[in-house]
């Protein structure tokens, strides 16, 4: 084995048992070593509960799961993904990068790839996979593609509002859970 | 004229009469559960971010921040001209106003050209400085403001006490009373089951609206990047879900590059709300792309000048750095006694103070600088260097408040003259003394008793020193 690699595996696993602290600062779910398909299962209990999946190949084993489960699936292919997505309870989504100082999701949106999917329902999760990680906002930056997408989000824990006493109140317009799925 | 604090909070037209300052100050000054909410405001932000800033790195954050700024001030006329050259190559249709009410007209123009008639809008205080849901409106189009807070603010028909926490001034119970009217029904008095309630009423909002209206918090000149900076996610709806989008940014806004992101981002959400980073940092390029299925179809911005542009080169340059993340109103004493509605204009605090009279094309907020207590906590806790208080001595000089100051001269030259003779000096102390001793008397008199109104007067003296001195001297 390369001595390179060896000595590049610690530094990757603290990038994510950072990203997995802060995202719990942030409010959010890490589920380190976890499988997705079964995870994205457990959050969505209610079978009768339609979830999204962005179009994604890293993302069919967990569209499959959740179709076996009896979940509706829909995916930005289908021909009525807009006009549903408002009734799906669980949006699966992958991320560009996970930033370790703040616990943060960049999501990059394109076709296969809606902004809703993070957005309207109320529970998001988060594929990561292990090149995903960096350590700031700044290389975080460096990942967008060039030209940049017509739009990308970064996503630090859940929708929240202080507007009520000034106290935070979790998942106001977007999703009150995020989770991370962590290799 | 007697006002009350919640006559200041009701929503104002452009235009509408303002009760004189010191009706404004006494009306919330008094206000104990205004006083109450304002208390828990402040240490709740000072508190995070001082503890957000804490953190190693800070003062370098600091420090490029205000670099990339300043630059940003000093190159913004060649920043914008190409922050509009990126955005017109991204497919976004470029507007100039000159002035708030053109702002509004364009941007009602673009309501009434894609057939919209109901508008969700996402927080913003460029929005509320153009008085635009009052031309939407007055043009047949129905505005809803999507922020928990503004939407509370605008059932209300009230207006924001504050940059970043629009309803400060609104305790939980009032919460309850507003949206239990709006439901028709009581609902709980709880916080959850009122952003649930809310979030209920918005997200329909969302899904029928034809328009979003959004601010941005920066503009990239070199990619054409609309920077939005939220954290409850209709940020993101306003921009992603309705066909038209229209962004209104006011031209001070722009910085030279993307890059800067990394630095101005983190720095304005430590100060602002003492997070890490918000929920949600949006960067935006442009309407949506061939095939996909959300983002809007066409996209507007509409450059607001407002008076900015005219104070490049002048002395108040520096306030054209100012990035709106709130530090300042929660550090000012002021402030913290009598709120944002009794400012009277769109920016409360110290802020507010300067940028109002600046920003004004006529005298509107000329007062407001004589209202500070130049204590220099706003300055020291600015992001980007804005010598606020400064500002505000500087504006205490300017042209507004001449009549006022030539009152003053002549005030305290008859003064100095009148102390300059021993026995004139020698009876008004005595004179002093004496409406020390009845204090009541005194209340009732004409000048003191303006002075007297929130003031103690201070204890009487058995002696004055000069009388004090004489038997000394006797005796000894």
């Amino acid at each position: 084995m390369p001595g390179g690699a060896v000595s590049a595996r610690p530094a990757e696993a603290d990038l994510e048992r950072r990203f997995a602290d802060e995202l719990r600062r942030a409010d959010g779910v890490a589920h380190p070593g976890a499988d997705a398909g079964p995870l994205a299962c457990s959050l969505l209990p209610d079978r009768s509960a339609a979830a999204a999946v962005d179009d994604d190949p890293e993302l069919e084993d967990v569209a499959q799961a959740l179709a076996d489960a009896g979940h509706d699936v829909l995916r930005p292919a289908d021909a009525d993904y807009r006009a549903r997505l408002p009734t799906a309870g669980l949006g699966v989504t992958r991320c560009v990068a996970a930033i370790a100082d703040t616990g943060t999701l960049l999501l990059v949106f394109d076709r296969a790839h809606p902004r809703s999917t993070s957005l309207l329902p109320r529970i998001h999760l988060a594929v990561l996979h292990p090149g995903d990680f960096v350590p700031t906002l700044a290389d975080a930056l460096a990942r967008i593609p060039s030209p940049p997408p017509s739009a990308v989000t970064f996503v630090t824990g859940p929708s929240r509002s202080a507007d009520i006493e000034q106290i935070l109140t979790l998942g106001v317009h977007g999703p009150a859970q995020v989770h991370a799925a962590v290799p | 004229m007697k006002v009350s604090s919640s006559d200041l909070a009701r929503h104002r037209r452009a235009g509408d009469p303002l009760p004189p300052l010191r009706a404004r100050v006494e009306a919330t000054r008094d206000d104990l559960e205004l006083r109450g909410a304002l208390g828990v405001m402040a240490e709740r932000f000072n508190g995070a971010r001082e503890e957000a800033l804490a953190e190693p790195g800070m003062a370098d954050l600091k420090a490029r921040g205000i670099a990339i700024r300043a630059h940003g001030v000093t190159d913004l006329r060649a920043n914008l001209q190409r922050f509009e050259e990126s955005l017109r190559a991204l497919g976004v249709h470029v507007h100039h106003a000159r002035t708030g009410a053109d702002a509004a007209a364009t941007i009602g123009d673009i309501a009434v050209a894609a057939n919209a008639h109901r508008v969700v809008k996402s927080k913003s205080m460029a929005t509320e400085e153009i008085h635009l849901n009052d031309h939407l409106e007055s043009r047949g189009v129905e505005v809803i403001e999507t922020d928990l807070g503004e939407w509370i603010v605008q059932q209300a028909h009230e207006r924001p006490s504050h940059i970043i926490a629009p309803a400060v001034h609104k305790t939980r119970p009032q919460v309850t009373k507003l949206f239990s009217g709006l439901a028709g029904h009581e609902l709980e008095d709880r916080r959850e089951e009122l952003c649930a309630y809310a979030q209920t009423r918005l997200r329909d909002a969302f899904l029928t609206a034809d328009l979003g209206v959004s601010g941005a918090n920066f503009g990239c000149a070199d990619t054409g990047t609309l920077v939005l900076v939220t954290n409850e996610g209709n940020g993101r709806l306003t921009t992603s879900w309705p066909r038209v989008h229209v962004a209104l940014m006011p031209v001070d806004k722009v910085i030279a590059h993307f890059d800067d992101l990394a630095t101005m981002v983190p720095l304005l959400v430590r100060h602002a709300t003492g997070q890490k980073l918000t929920s949600y940092v949006t960067m935006i390029h442009g309407p949506r792309r061939a095939g996909e299925l959300d983002g809007p179809e066409e996209l507007h911005v509409v450059l607001l000048d407002g008076g900015r542009t005219a104070l490049l080169g002048t002395q108040f340059e520096e306030m054209l750095r100012c990035i709106r993340c709130g530090a300042c109103l929660n550090v000012c004493p002021v402030y913290a006694t009598i709120g944002g509605h009794a400012y009277g204009g769109v920016y409360p605090g110290p802020m507010g103070a300067v940028l109002t009279p600046l920003l004004s094309s006529g005298r509107e907020g000329s007062e407001l600088p004589g209202a500070t207590s130049l204590c220099g906590a706003c300055s020291e806790v600015c992001p980007v260097g804005i010598p606020l208080h400064d500002l505000l001595v500087e504006l205490r000089a300017v042209p507004g408040s001449a009549e006022r100051s030539r009152r003053r001269t002549v005030f305290f030259a008859l003064w100095s003259r009148a102390w300059a003779v021993p026995a004139v000096y020698r009876w008004s102390t005595r004179l002093a003394n004496l409406a020390r001793r009845h204090p009541r008397l005194t209340r009732r008199l004409p000048v003191a008793r303006a002075w007297c109104d929130g003031r103690a007067l201070p204890d009487p003296v058995s002696a004055t020193f000069h009388a004090w001195w004489r038997s000394e001297r006797s005796t000894g």
